[in-house]
């Protein structure tokens, strides 16, 4: 006699056993540990930092040990855990002028005050696989010292500014609040601020696909990278029973600033306009991807026409969230047995009225 | 009973508040929830959080049951009708784990029921509340993207394009070609979508004695049919709606006028139908265990 | 603020802030899932007097930091610590306009705005609406009104004391705004009913 498939509890157990031996791996390694994630593997980390919205390196490398090293897996943990974390406050806006510089390159001016700094970057290096890094205490790396640079470093939009070549900063009006997709459910038309939002914990690769799609054509907008930079900035919190702004500490953020063009209008001068990026951690790719596709959502703003994916704000803010889109995606996994039996039933009625159909056809043929 | 549950026994932190979701968000969804009920088949927007689960895996669903749950409450979770299928067993042990319920199987016994694809065959009553899993609320969605589009649609009740697509079924395939999610209009006015029940399942929503909640996480929306209240299958006067009709009875029971669930049993055909509501079916099978066991072959 | 205010403010809560706000949401679920019906509820909090409990406990249920709450004049009147305890255990913005809120108190229905003046929401957001808590002197002895659609089996009696028929006509002007609309709990000693726009109402016997 037939009996249905039971026991989904002691499966689900067994699962969750294998999983936490395959993450071990073999016991004769060592077991990897959340300094060595958060130091070694820190670009990882700063993408489950921006992506996961919470800016914690220690529950960030956590979450990808956890994670067998699976990002989006990593950043969902971390996304469930923040959702749960109480709210005490609003930071102060935090200004990236006063960014204590580690990386700050501009294509648009060979020089500027400040100058160019590279810092730690891929760019440049040559691809090559490189053996030494295959032993781990064979080769110990050049020791390089990071002095911070305390130059002042204004930000190229702030210099292009001055000649009002460029638009100035999207200031919001005094008292306007700022939106929060993460409190209210997200509704179109969507303003600045929730797009910038939404992209900022965007997937990388959506965004990249999406900016380099404005590259190729699908709303070309002519950037030039004004500036990246990449450093520390103070994060300040309001106290509303002292009056006054107390700093609670440092993060590190990327910051792309995208210049792109704008012909003008009848009622406004030729002027550069801008595209904006900004992440968690060191994640200039993302920066720039972000700040590209921001730059094609403001269609509307500046009267051009919407024909572009990239510009389409509904289409890519509905699906640039990748906790969303990995469920949905793999929830195709989940037993559909009843909706798959209603479907069966349908194409083989219909299949059989084919049948009917084409053999009093062939009647009518043969008559 | 405490306020608050430790998520893992061997591990006393980090603990979560009862029933996992925090008092703010709670209240959030319990607004959206009065909102729905006060306005059959309306979607209500709701800031609807990241979940301990993926989205589509029922995180409307949870946090719906996790608004309404109470410590006294009885908890029945199902998947495609089956309480022992992986995802409700993961979902009915994450609230034993968060908020110490009683659970059952009993459809009975049950006050809160969640679901995923079916409404049990058991006719619920007063006492209970059924809340759906919604993977996508919007049933004029797959005919237009845009969901600027479908509120305008929803807010002058313009339902010409799904009448217009059912019809078109119709002409090309001599059928309504929606098996599930079939559309209904809640209370004469919203057209709904019922979440991927299959249609056989749609008239038990009409005039039913529960309450109904539906939650689509990801999507972040919520909506209600309140007991008692009118629920129509679109159809065509032409073309009267109509529900799935088994042949056999169930393999197992015997019951005829539920719905089963196909199983195949080897490579050259053989198959059988049994009861995809496992607790329906369980409770009905004869007592001597000789149920007919009815294996259906191919018409050929 | 004086000591005894203070008091007031501070005191008279949720005494299990979980499990009473879950208690007092499910019969307000279940109030207006079933309008008309006459749902037990035994207060949980103590508020300032003569404030009605069982309107502070579904305020203590429902708002937070993300609504507003107006409270009608004649119970700031009488009951001037109100302003402060709500605002105190909920969070709640109270506001002088009752267009603005999200939750609309009165301790008698006669100190009601008049209703046309509550949000109703928008066609695409018919939610974005008022919620009206009111209390009302008994749930029967009043003008009897006739009520149906969804949540109850064919029709049902209601008659609550202190409702003028001006009032009601206000809330037949309601329903005809369809999906738009306030909705109504009402609030009686120990126990609520349910008045959500979507009920149709005759003045008058079943």
């Amino acid at each position: 006699m037939y009996v249905a498939v039971k026991g989904g509890e002691r499966a689900i157990r067994n699962a969750h056993r294998l999983l936490a031996d395959k993450r071990r791996g073999p016991r004769n390694l060592p077991d990897i540990t959340l300094e060595q994630i958060a130091s070694q593997l820190a670009l990882s980390v700063d993408r489950i930092m921006a992506e996961g919205s919470l800016y914690d390196r220690d529950l960030a490398a956590l979450a990808m040990k956890q994670a067998r090293g699976d990002l989006i897996e990593a950043i969902f943990l971390v996304r469930a855990y923040r959702t749960t974390a109480p709210r005490f406050g609003f930071s102060e806006p935090i200004d990236t002028s006063k960014m204590s510089i580690e990386r700050r390159v501009s294509a648009t001016f060979k020089d500027l005050p400040g100058g160019q700094l590279l810092g730690s970057t891929f760019d440049y290096t040559h691809r090559l696989l490189d053996p030494t890094l295959q032993g781990a205490e064979i080769e110990q790396a050049a020791r390089a010292d990071v002095t911070d640079e305390d130059r002042p470093m204004p930000r190229v939009t702030d210099l292009l500014a001055h000649e009002e070549l460029i638009e100035g900063d999207g200031e919001a009006e005094e008292g306007a609040e700022v939106g929060d997709l993460t409190r209210e459910p997200l509704s179109f038309p969507a303003e600045r601020d929730l797009r910038l939002q939404t992209l900022a914990r965007g997937d990388e690769g959506f965004l990249l696909g999406l900016g380099y799609s404005t590259q190729r054509g699908y709303s070309r907008t002519h950037p030039f990278v004004g500036e990246i930079r990449v450093g520390m900035v103070e994060v300040e919190i309001e106290i509303p029973e002292l009056g006054f702004t107390v700093s609670i500490g440092e993060i590190q953020v990327t910051e792309c600033q995208m210049v792109t063009q704008f012909q003008g209008s009848a009622k406004a001068p030729p002027q550069f306009t801008r595209g904006y990026g900004l992440v968690f951690g060191q994640g200039e790719r993302k920066a720039m991807a972000m700040s590209l596709v921001d730059r094609a959502l403001r269609a509307r703003e500046f009267g051009e026409d919407v024909v572009a994916p990239a510009q389409d704000e509904e289409f890519v803010l509905s699906h640039s969230d990748n906790v969303q889109s990995t469920g949905f995606v793999e929830h195709l996994k989940l037993p559909h047995y009843v909706d798959f039996q209603a479907e069966l039933d349908l194409v083989r009625r219909m299949r059989r009225e084919y049948e009917d159909r084409t053999a009093d056809e062939g009647k009518e043929a043969a008559e | 009973m405490n306020e608050t549950a430790a998520i893992d026994a061997k591990d006393a932190a980090p603990v979560y508040n009862f029933a996992y979701l925090d008092e703010q968000t709670k209240r959030m969804i319990r607004r959206a929830l009065l909102k729905a009920v006060a306005i059959p088949g309306y979607q209500v927007p709701f800031a609807s959080r990241e979940m301990p689960m993926p989205y589509g895996w029922g995180t409307g669903g949870v946090q719906v049951t996790a608004s309404v749950l109470g410590p006294d409450d009885v908890l029945k979770v199902i998947d495609q009708g089956a309480d022992d299928t992986t995802n409700a067993v993961a979902i009915r042990g994450f609230f034993e784990k968060t908020a110490r319920v009683a659970t059952t199987t009993v459809t009975e016994e049950a006050t809160v029921i969640q679901t995923r694809h079916r409404i049990p065959e058991t006719r619920l009553g007063a006492n209970q509340i059924l809340v759906y899993q919604v993977p996508i609320p919007e049933p004029l969605r797959y005919l237009e993207p845009r969901e600027v589009e479908t509120r305008k649609m929803h807010g002058l009740a313009e339902y010409g394009l799904m009448h217009v697509k059912l019809y078109e079924d119709i002409a090309k395939h001599g059928h309504i070609a929606a098996t599930y999610a079939y559309p209904v209009n809640v209370n004469g006015r919203y057209v709904m979508d019922p979440s991927p029940i299959p249609k056989f399942d749609n008239p038990k929503m009409d005039d039913c004695e529960a309450l109904q909640l539906f939650g689509a996480g990801r999507e972040k929306r919520i909506y209600a049919i309140p007991p008692h209240t009118s629920v129509v299958s679109l159809d065509f006067e032409d073309h009267p709606f109509k529900v799935q009709e088994f042949s056999e009875p169930c393999a197992l029971c015997g019951s005829r006028g539920v719905y089963l669930d196909e199983v195949i049993l080897d490579d050259r055909g053989g198959r059988m139908f049994v009861c995809s509501d496992t607790d329906y079916c369980e409770r009905h099978r004869p007592e001597d265990g000789t149920a007919p066991v009815a294996v259906w072959e191919e018409e050929r | 603020m004086t000591g005894a205010t203070q008091a007031d403010t501070y005191s008279g809560g949720f005494r299990q802030p979980v499990f009473d706000a879950q208690g007092v949401f499910r019969v307000a679920l279940d109030a207006l899932a079933r309008p008309g019906r006459i749902m037990p509820l035994a207060a949980r909090t103590k508020p300032p007097r003569p404030m009605p409990p069982l309107l502070a406990d579904i305020l203590s249920a429902l708002a937070d930091q993300d609504t507003s709450v107006f409270l009608c004049p004649a119970l700031l009147a009488k009951a001037p610590s109100a302003a402060g305890w709500v605002r105190f255990q909920t969070g709640a913005a109270n506001v002088k306009n009752p267009a603005e809120a999200d939750f609309v108190v009165a301790s008698h229905p006669e100190n009601l705005p008049p209703l046309s003046q509550l949000s109703p929401g928008t066609p695409d957001y018919p939610d974005r609406s008022a919620t009206v808590l009111v209390a009302v002197p008994g749930f029967d002895g009043g003008l009897p009104v006739t009520l149906s659609g969804p949540g109850i089996k064919d029709k049902i009696a209601f008659s609550p004391d202190g409702m003028s028929r001006g009032l009601w006509q206000q809330l037949v002007a309601n329903h005809a705004l369809y999906p738009r609309g306030i909705d109504v709990i009402f609030v009686a000693g120990e126990a609520v009913v349910g008045l959500p726009r979507s009920t149709r109402i005759e003045i008058g016997e079943v």
